[in-house]
C-alpha cells in the first residue's frame, strides 16, 4: 500500500514538473530553431540524400515542415526575416526539392513568398525553372514564371515565352493562349503572338468551338494590328511625319478600309508610336460582366 | 521440397507467435492517423504526403522482420542447439537454410500486406477529409508495384541475415552485419554518385575510393528497389525497369542464399 502511494506521488510530482515546464521547453527549442535550420543549410545536398537512405521523400516532407514551421513562427511573432534568414530559406528549399524534385509545395512556398516577402526574384525563378525541369507535364511553374517575369521583371516578352509554354500543357486554362498572345502585344511582338495562335489553332483543330473561337478572335485583332501597323510605318516613312489620326493611315500599306476590332473597341495610336485598341482586347461581354 | 516447405512453415508460425502481428496492427493504425493528419498541415501534394508516409511505413514495417525477428528466429535455433534437434530428422542442411529464408520472406509479406491495406484506408480517409481534387495524382499500380519491389528489397536484406547467421556465432554481431549490410546497400548508389562527379575542390584518397569501388560489387544495391518517390507522384514504374530489379534480386538471393549453404555445411554445430 505504502509502495503504491509513493509511485502514485511520484507519478503526480512528474506530471506536475512536465505541465509546468512544458512552455519553458518549447521555448528553448524555439531558440535553436533557427540554429538547426541553419546547420542544415550548410550540408552539401549530396550528403543529405545519402544520409536519408530509402527515406528521401519524407525526410524531404519532413524538412519542409520544419521550414513552414520556421517562417510560420516568424510571422506569429511579427518579426522580419533578415536577409540571411530568407537565403537560408532559399537554401533549404534547394535541398528539399534535392532529395524530392517533384514535389511541388516547396516551389509553390518559394513563388509565395520569395519575392513577395524577401523581393528574391531570381532565387523564385531558379526554383520554378527546377520545377518546370523536373515536373514535365506541369502548366504551373511556366505559369509562376511568367507572371514574374510580367509582375516583378517587367518583362513583357520573357512572359510571352513562359505563358506560351505554359499554355500548351495539359490542364492550362485555355485563356493562357491567350494571355501569351497579348503579352506579345505588350512587347510589340506582334508577328510573333500572331504565329502562336496560329500554330495553336493549327494544333487543337479538334478543341470545342467555344476555346476555337477565343482563339479566332484574338489571332483576328492581332493581324488587324499587325496591318494597321504595317500602314502606320509607310505613312510615316511617305509622308515625312506620323499620322495624327488612325483613320489617315487607310490606303497605305494594303490598307484599304479600317479592321473592326472583334473585341468591340476603336483603334488608337499610343504615345509610343505603337497601334493599340480601346477594348484592351478584351471582350466588351466580358468587361460588362466584369463591372 | 517437403521439408523446405515444413521448415518454412514453422519459422513463419514461431514468427507470428512473436506477437509481431499484434505491434504490426498497433503500427498500422497509427501511421494511418497520423500521415492523414500530418499531410493536412502542407500546401497541395495532400496525396504525395500521405503515400510518403504510409509506403515508409510499409517499408519500417518489413524491415522489422530481418533486424528483429529473422535474426532471433535464426540465433536462437544455433544458439540454444535447437538445430541439432532439427537436423536430427531427415532435414538436410540446405533445406533448412532455404526453408529459413522462406518462412521470414512469408512474415516479411504478411506485414507489408498488413500495412498495404492500411496505407489504401489512409488514402481512403484522406479524400474523405481533403477532396477528390488532391488525389488527382494518385495511381493503384505504381503503389502496389513500389512495394514490391521494396519486398524484393527487403528479400535481399533478409538472406543477408540468414548469411550472417550461419557466418558468425552471436545474434548480436549478426545484427550488426545486417545493419551495416541495409546502410551500405542503401548508400552506396549516392556514393557512387557523388564520387563520379569531378570536384577539384575536394580530393579523395585513394583507398577510399578503393574500397567504395569494392563495395559497389560486393554489397547489394538496396537503393534499387526504392521507388516510394515515383509511387507517391503517381507515376508509373516502367516494365523494364521492374523487370531488371526483380532478376537482379533473385540472382543476389541466389548467390547469398549458395554462401549461407557452404558456411552452414561446414559449421560445427554440435
Amino acid at each position: 500500500m505504502k509502495a503504491r502511494l509513493s509511485v502514485l506521488i511520484v507519478i503526480l510530482l512528474s506530471v506536475l514538473v512536465i505541465a509546468s515546464t512544458n512552455k519553458d521547453i518549447y521555448d528553448i527549442s524555439n531558440n535553436n530553431y533557427q540554429e538547426s535550420l541553419g546547420n542544415l543549410g550548410n550540408i552539401p545536398s549530396s550528403m543529405v540524400q545519402i544520409a536519408s537512405l530509402e527515406f528521401k521523400g519524407v525526410s524531404a516532407d519532413l524538412l519542409f515542415l520544419k521550414t513552414m514551421a520556421f517562417i510560420g513562427l516568424k510571422i506569429k511573432e511579427n518579426e522580419n526575416l533578415t536577409s540571411e534568414q530568407w537565403h537560408l530559406v532559399y537554401d533549404i528549399l534547394q535541398l528539399i526539392t534535392d532529395l524530392d524534385t517533384r514535389f511541388f509545395d516547396p516551389y509553390l512556398f518559394a513563388q509565395m513568398m520569395l519575392p513577395w516577402q524577401a523581393g528574391m526574384v531570381q532565387e523564385a525563378n531558379s526554383l520554378l525553372q527546377k520545377a518546370a525541369n523536373n515536373r514535365p507535364n506541369d502548366f504551373r511553374p511556366y505559369y509562376f514564371l511568367g507572371f514574374n517575369a510580367f509582375y516583378f521583371e517587367q518583362n513583357a516578352r520573357k512572359a510571352a515565352l513562359y505563358f506560351e509554354k505554359a499554355s500548351v500543357l495539359p490542364g492550362a486554362p485555355f485563356y493562357f493562349k491567350g494571355l501569351a498572345a497579348r503579352f506579345s502585344v505588350y512587347d510589340n511582338n506582334v508577328s510573333a503572338g500572331i504565329a502562336f495562335l496560329q500554330k495553336l489553332l493549327q494544333q487543337n483543330s479538334n478543341n470545342d468551338r467555344q476555346v476555337q473561337q477565343y482563339l479566332s478572335t484574338r489571332l483576328q485583332a492581332l493581324q488587324a494590328i499587325q496591318k494597321l501597323e504595317k500602314a502606320l510605318a509607310d505613312y510615316t516613312k511617305s509622308t515625312g511625319h506620323p499620322p495624327k489620326r488612325i483613320e489617315d493611315v487607310i490606303g497605305y500599306g494594303d490598307l484599304e478600309v479600317m479592321p473592326e476590332d472583334p473585341y468591340g473597341g476603336k483603334w488608337i495610336i499610343l504615345d509610343n508610336g505603337r497601334v493599340y485598341t480601346t477594348s484592351k482586347l478584351v471582350s466588351k461581354k466580358h468587361k460588362d460582366s466584369k463591372q | 521440397m517437403k521439408s523446405i516447405l515444413a521448415v518454412a512453415l514453422l519459422s513463419y508460425k514461431e514468427g507470428i507467435r512473436q506477437k509481431l502481428l499484434y505491434s504490426t496492427v498497433l503500427f498500422a493504425i497509427l501511421m494511418c492517423f497520423g500521415a492523414v493528419l500530418v499531410s493536412g498541415l502542407f500546401l497541395r501534394d495532400i496525396s504525395k504526403i500521405i503515400l510518403d508516409f504510409c509506403l515508409t511505413a510499409v517499408n519500417i514495417g518489413g524491415l522489422l522482420v530481418p533486424f528483429f525477428l529473422a535474426i532471433h528466429l535464426l540465433s536462437r535455433d544455433i544458439e540454444r542447439k535447437s538445430i541439432v534437434t532439427i537436423l536430427a530428422q531427415p532435414l538436410a542442411r540446405h533445406s533448412y537454410i532455404i526453408g529459413k529464408f522462406l518462412g521470414i520472406s512469408y512474415l516479411t509479406a504478411t506485414v507489408m500486406a498488413i500495412l498495404t491495406v492500411t496505407t489504401f484506408i489512409s488514402v481512403w480517409m484522406g479524400i474523405a477529409l481533403y477532396g477528390e481534387k488532391f488525389f488527382t495524382s494518385f495511381a493503384l499500380l505504381p503503389v502496389l508495384s513500389s512495394i514490391l519491389l521494396s519486398w524484393l528489397g527487403i528479400l535481399v536484406l533478409n538472406a543477408m541475415v540468414v548469411l550472417w547467421c550461419t557466418v558468425t556465432t552471436s545474434s548480436f554481431l549478426a545484427t550488426l552485419l545486417t545493419f551495416f549490410t541495409y546502410i551500405i546497400g542503401h548508400s552506396i548508389d549516392d556514393v557512387v554518385r557523388f564520387l563520379s562527379i569531378e570536384n577539384s575542390k575536394m580530393i579523395i584518397a585513394l583507398p577510399v575510393r578503393k574500397v567504395i569501388e569494392f563495395c559497389q560489387y560486393i554489397f547489394p544495391n538496396l537503393s534499387a528497389f526504392d521507388f516510394k518517390n515515383q509511387a507517391a507522384h503517381g507515376l508509373s514504374i516502367p516494365a523494364s525497369e521492374f523487370l531488371f530489379v526483380t532478376v537482379y534480386a533473385i540472382a543476389y538471393i541466389c548467390i547469398i542464399l549458395s554462401l549461407a549453404i557452404l558456411f552452414f555445411r561446414k559449421r560445427d554445430i554440435a
